[in-house]
C-alpha cells in the first residue's frame, strides 16, 4: 500500500472514475498509462472503492467496480460522473504552458496544442470566448532562425559559430560553442553550452547573437548535463573584484536589479550593498547611470569618472 | 478506517444531497467518524479544510426547514468540469507543453499532472516522473508563478472581481488580461478606485489577491493594455521626441529596445538616428547611458545638455 497523502490520492481518483465509468472496460494497462499510476496503486484504489457509495450503504447505492480480465467496469457512481473542475493552480499551470509553447517561434499556431488550448477555455471561462487573450505569454525576444537552428544544433549535437556582443565587457567576438541546452527564464532566451574559444562553461543571450552559422562538428555532451545552464541569472566567480557601494534612496533599484552579495541598511536611507564583477562595461553602466547618488566604498574610485570623460568626448569634441 | 474513504464517501453525499446535510447528519451519515463529538468536530474541519485547498466548492447553506443550524453541499454544477472533449492528440499536445514549459509555482509540481488528469489522462506517462521524449528536453522555458497568478486567471476566466493593495492603497479592479512579460506577471483591468485602466505587477502586490462577488461581474474590452511601456514614457513630464545617434555596431540592440518605428534616418557610415517620445528624461538617459559612448542624444537641446552636465558632474566629482 502506498504512502502518499490522502489528498493525492482523491484527487488522481475522482479524476479517473469518471473517464472508466464512461469506458467500456477498459484494461487495467491503458487506465495506467493514461493516468501515470503504477497498477499497485490503482488497484489500492478502486478496491477501496468498493466500499464507498452514500447513506443508507446498501448494494444498491455501493459504487460497482467490476475487475475482471485485466479490464475494469464501474457502474453506480452517478456523483461521480464528471471530474472536478481544475483549481486556479492547475488552470494557470496548464494553460500558462501551452500558451507558452505557442509562443515558441516555430509552434504551429493552428496544431493540436491551439486546439486544445481552444478548447479548454470554453470549460474554464464563464461563456463561450470570455477567456479569449486573457492570457498572454511572452519568452522574450528572438529571432526565428537563430532559435530554430540552435534547437536543432542542440539536438544533433553539433558545434555552432556566433559572433557575440558580450554586454558585461562591451566587446564583440566570435566565438565556437557546444550547444547544450536552449531554454527561457525570466523572459529571456538563453543557450548554455561549452565555449571552445575561452575553454569554459557559457550562457549566452539569444538576442545577443549577431549571426550564427552552423558546422557539421559534433561535440559530445559531457556527463553531467542534467543541471546544465539552470540558473540564468549571471553569477559572479568568487576571484572577481568586490565593490562596495552606498545607494542613496533614488539608486535604491541598484540593489533589486543588480545581482548582489548583500544588501545592508545604514542610517540616513542609504543602503550598502555588496556585489562582484570584473566586468568593466557592466559596472561602470552601474555607476553612471546612478551617478552622485551613489558612493564607492570599495572598488575602483576613479572608474565612474574616467568613463563620463570618454561619454562626453561624444559631445564636447 | 482509511482517510480516503472517508473522504471520498464525504464528497459523494455532499455532491449527491439535493439539500445542505448538517454536521450531525454527515456524523451519523458517513462512516469513518468518531462518535466522540469532539474527535467528529476536529476531523470534520480537517477535510473541510483539504476540501476547499484543493478546489472543491463546498458551499455552507441554511436549510429552510432547519434554520437554526448551517448545513454543508457541494453543488454539482459548481464541482462538474465540463467535457472539453479533447481527442488524445490534444491531451497529448498539451502534455508535452507541459513537460517542456514548467510553471513553477508555491504549489506542488503535480498540479499540472493533476490538471491532464482531470481531462482525460496524461496519455503515455507511465510513471510518477514526468517523461519527455528525448528529442524534446524538458526545461525549455520556466516561468515562476504565484498564488497572484492563479486567483487572477481564474478571476479573468470567470470574470470575477478582485481586491488586493497596490501602492499602499486598497484595489477593487475588474481582471481583464493576464500577462507574463520579460520576467515578470502583469494583471491589466479597471481599477474602480482610480476609476481607470491600470496594469498591476503581480510581485508588488503588497496582499494576497482575494475574489470577491459574483462571476460574469463585467464586461471585458476588446484590448487592453498587456506590458508595461519603457520606462522613459512613464514619467509625467511634458513629452518631448529625443533624437538619439547610435553607431554602426550597436543598432541591432537599438532597434530590438525601441522598435522599427523609431528608426527615422539611416546615415552613410551605418550608424542610425532614433526618435523616441520621452515623458521622463531620467528614464532616457539611464537607458542611453546603457550604450556607453557608442550613442548620442542629439536633440533636443534640453535633453543634450542634461546628459552633458550628468556627465561632467560624475567626471567633475571622480576626478
Amino acid at each position: 500500500m502506498s504512502r502518499e497523502a490522502a489528498d493525492a490520492r482523491l484527487g488522481r481518483l475522482l479524476a479517473i472514475v469518471p473517464w472508466i465509468a464512461s469506458h467500456d472496460g477498459p484494461t487495467l494497462d491503458e487506465v495506467c498509462r493514461r493516468f501515470g499510476v503504477a497498477e499497485r496503486d490503482l488497484l489500492a484504489d478502486l478496491n477501496l472503492l468498493f466500499m464507498c457509495g452514500v447513506y443508507p450503504f446498501t448494494p444498491d447505492v455501493l459504487i460497482d467496480v467490476n475487475i475482471a480480465d485485466g479490464r475494469v467496469w464501474i457502474n453506480m457512481a452517478d456523483y461521480f460522473r464528471r471530474p472536478l473542475r481544475l483549481n486556479p493552480q492547475e488552470a494557470l499551470a496548464l494553460v500558462a504552458a501551452g500558451r507558452a509553447f505557442l509562443a515558441v517561434p516555430g509552434a504551429d499556431p493552428e496544431g493540436a496544442l491551439a486546439t486544445a488550448l481552444d478548447k479548454l477555455q470554453t470549460v474554464l471561462a464563464v461563456e463561450p470566448g470570455a477567456l479569449d487573450d486573457g492570457l498572454e505569454v511572452e519568452l522574450g525576444a528572438v529571432a526565428p532562425g537563430v532559435l530554430d537552428a540552435l534547437r536543432s544544433a542542440a539536438r544533433d549535437r553539433t558545434k555552432v559559430r556566433i559572433d557575440y556582443y558580450s554586454f558585461g565587457r562591451d566587446r564583440y567576438s566570435t566565438r565556437l560553442v557546444h550547444p547544450w541546452r536552449v531554454f527561457s527564464s525570466g523572459g529571456q532566451w538563453y543557450l548554455s553550452g561549452w565555449c571552445e574559444t575561452v575553454a569554459a562553461e557559457r550562457l549566452f543571450r539569444l538576442d545577443r547573437i549577431v549571426s550564427l552559422y552552423a558546422t557539421s562538428e559534433r561535440f559530445e555532451l559531457p556527463p553531467e548535463t542534467t543541471g546544465v545552464g539552470r540558473g540564468a541569472v549571471y553569477e559572479p566567480g568568487p576571484d572577481e573584484p568586490v565593490w562596495v557601494l552606498d545607494l542613496k534612496p533614488p539608486a535604491h533599484w541598484i540593489a533589486e536589479q543588480y545581482p548582489n552579495d548583500s544588501v545592508e541598511a545604514r542610517p540616513d536611507g542609504i543602503l550598502r550593498v555588496r556585489l562582484r564583477s570584473s566586468q568593466t562595461a557592466w559596472i561602470e553602466r552601474l555607476l553612471l547611470r546612478a551617478g552622485d547618488q551613489l558612493e564607492v566604498v570599495q572598488g575602483d574610485v576613479t572608474l565612474a569618472g574616467v568613463a563620463a570623460t570618454r561619454l562626453l568626448g561624444r559631445y564636447e569634441p | 478506517m482509511d482517510r480516503l474513504e472517508r473522504l471520498v464517501n464525504l464528497v459523494a453525499a455532499l455532491l449527491e444531497t439535493p439539500r445542505p446535510l448538517t454536521r450531525f447528519e454527515i456524523g451519523e451519515r458517513i462512516e469513518g467518524y468518531s462518535a466522540d463529538p469532539q474527535a467528529f468536530r476536529r476531523n470534520f474541519e480537517r477535510d473541510k479544510d483539504l476540501l476547499r485547498q484543493m478546489g472543491f466548492p463546498l458551499v455552507t447553506e441554511t436549510d429552510p426547514g432547519q434554520p437554526e443550524e448551517v448545513g454543508y453541499r457541494i453543488p454539482r454544477e459548481l464541482y462538474e468540469l465540463p467535457d472539453p472533449g479533447l481527442e488524445d492528440a490534444e491531451l497529448a499536445a498539451l502534455r508535452l507543453a507541459a513537460s517542456a514549459v514548467q510553471v513553477e509555482g508555491e504549489w506542488p509540481d503535480e498540479a499540472v499532472v493533476m490538471a491532464l488528469r482531470k481531462l482525460g489522462g496524461a496519455v503515455g506517462d507511465t510513471g510518477r516522473r514526468r517523461q519527455a521524449p528525448a528529442s524534446e528536453p524538458t526545461g525549455l522555458a520556466a516561468l515562476p508563478a504565484g498564488e497572484a497568478a492563479a486567483t487572477a486567471f481564474a478571476a479573468v476566466a470567470e470574470r470575477r472581481r478582485v481586491t488586493f493593495t497596490y501602492h499602499g492603497e486598497e484595489r477593487l479592479v475588474d481582471p481583464w488580461r493576464l500577462s507574463f512579460h520579460r520576467g515578470h506577471w502583469y494583471l491589466a483591468g479597471m481599477d474602480h478606485g482610480r476609476a481607470g485602466e491600470r496594469l498591476f505587477r503581480l510581485d508588488r502586490l503588497e496582499s494576497p489577491m482575494t475574489p470577491t462577488g459574483p462571476a460574469a461581474a463585467f464586461a471585458r474590452p476588446d484590448r487592453a493594455q498587456t506590458a508595461p511601456p519603457p520606462a522613459w514614457r512613464l514619467g509625467e513630464e511634458e513629452e518631448q521626441i529625443a533624437r538619439l545617434l547610435v553607431d554602426a555596431d550597436h543598432v541591432k540592440w537599438a532597434r530590438q529596445a525601441l522598435g522599427e518605428e523609431a528608426l527615422r534616418e539611416t546615415r552613410p557610415d551605418g550608424s542610425v538616428v532614433f526618435e523616441v517620445a520621452v515623458t521622463s528624461p531620467a528614464s532616457f538617459r539611464s537607458f542611453v547611458l546603457g550604450y556607453l559612448e557608442h550613442a548620442e542624444i542629439l536633440g533636443p537641446p534640453s535633453l543634450r545638455a542634461d546628459m552633458v552636465s550628468w556627465l561632467q558632474h560624475i567626471a567633475g566629482a571622480r576626478q
